[in-house]
């Protein structure tokens, strides 16, 4: 369930902290994977995921027994052994990192691809509103000032309007597909 | 606020956890009797999901672009040289 946080970084801090991330802890993670027959492309795809992971776990208020950098590493590990299961073996993981969770539905199911897909297409601006109010920590103020509503009653309306039009968007295409009881 | 705006507002309150208890029994009390307002709240439950993989995929965009200018900007040539160098081995 999403939650809303206080006082997340904001997205130009993400970027300065995904690089310098990206400088200390991807040169230790491209090794593994080499060592574990990956290429450089799948180092990175294990990499990027690592980074999305770690940044859920930070706005969820996980308290890391290590230092972010080695938690990375973790999550790392434990994603490649998701993604290859048969070489449990060779990733050798310690306590803490076996304790590290990658959630069930981090990798989105084909249903819930396709009505990304589509919510995208149709609903950009209702995607960046709730986006900003659920994930960015923005206040309904900040977010009525930022996306250009005239008012925090007005942002906060369109909040629930969004999520109404969003719901039906997804009734329809479900309904479609026969399936919403996936 | 139009009713169903309302209704909206309740079923998120309803889903993260926010109602107060008796608040809460009234509504598992509708939610028993009205098929309809079940459905509202599994879709609405499937907007978060859609949300948060959302959220993923735009943060996954930020990686792959500090990816890029780790990689395509002269100034880190000797990063990138140095993870090119470990797939060589």
């Amino acid at each position: 369930m999403v939650e809303i946080v206080e006082h997340p970084p904001v997205e130009a801090q993400i970027a300065l902290d995904f690089e310098a991330l990206y400088k200390r802890t991807f040169p230790v993670v491209a090794k593994l994977v080499h060592k574990w027959n990956g290429s450089l492309d799948d180092a990175k795809d294990v990499f990027h995921d690592g980074l999305v992971l770690l940044y859920e776990k930070m706005q969820d208020g996980v308290q890391f027994q290590t230092s972010r950098e080695a938690y990375l590493v973790g999550i790392c590990k434990n994603l490649w052994v998701k993604k290859f299961s048969k070489d449990v073996a060779k990733v050798a993981l310690d306590e803490i990192e076996r304790s590290i969770e990658i959630p069930g539905d981090f990798y989105p199911t084909v249903n819930t691809q396709h009505l990304l897909t589509m919510l995208m297409s149709t609903g950009k601006r209702c995607l960046a509103l709730l986006e900003a109010m659920y994930f960015k920590g923005k206040s309904v103020e900040r977010v009525a000032q930022d996306l250009g509503y005239s008012g925090e009653h007005s942002a906060s309306v369109q909040k629930y309007k969004c999520l109404e039009k969003m719901r039906e968007q997804i009734r329809n295409k479900n309904i479609a597909y026969e399936d919403f009881l996936e | 606020m139009r009713t169903s705006l309302n209704e909206i507002r309740t079923v998120e309150r309803y889903v993260d956890g926010s109602l107060s208890s008796l608040e809460q029994l009234s509504f598992e009390r509708q939610l028993k009797n009205d098929p309809a307002l079940r459905l509202n709240v599994f879709l609405q439950r499937k907007v978060y999901t859609l949300l948060k993989h959302y959220r993923r995929k735009n943060l996954k965009e930020s990686a792959r672009a500090v990816h890029d200018k780790l990689f395509d900007d002269p100034v880190n040539a000797g990063f990138k040289d140095s993870i090119l160098r470990i797939f060589k081995s």
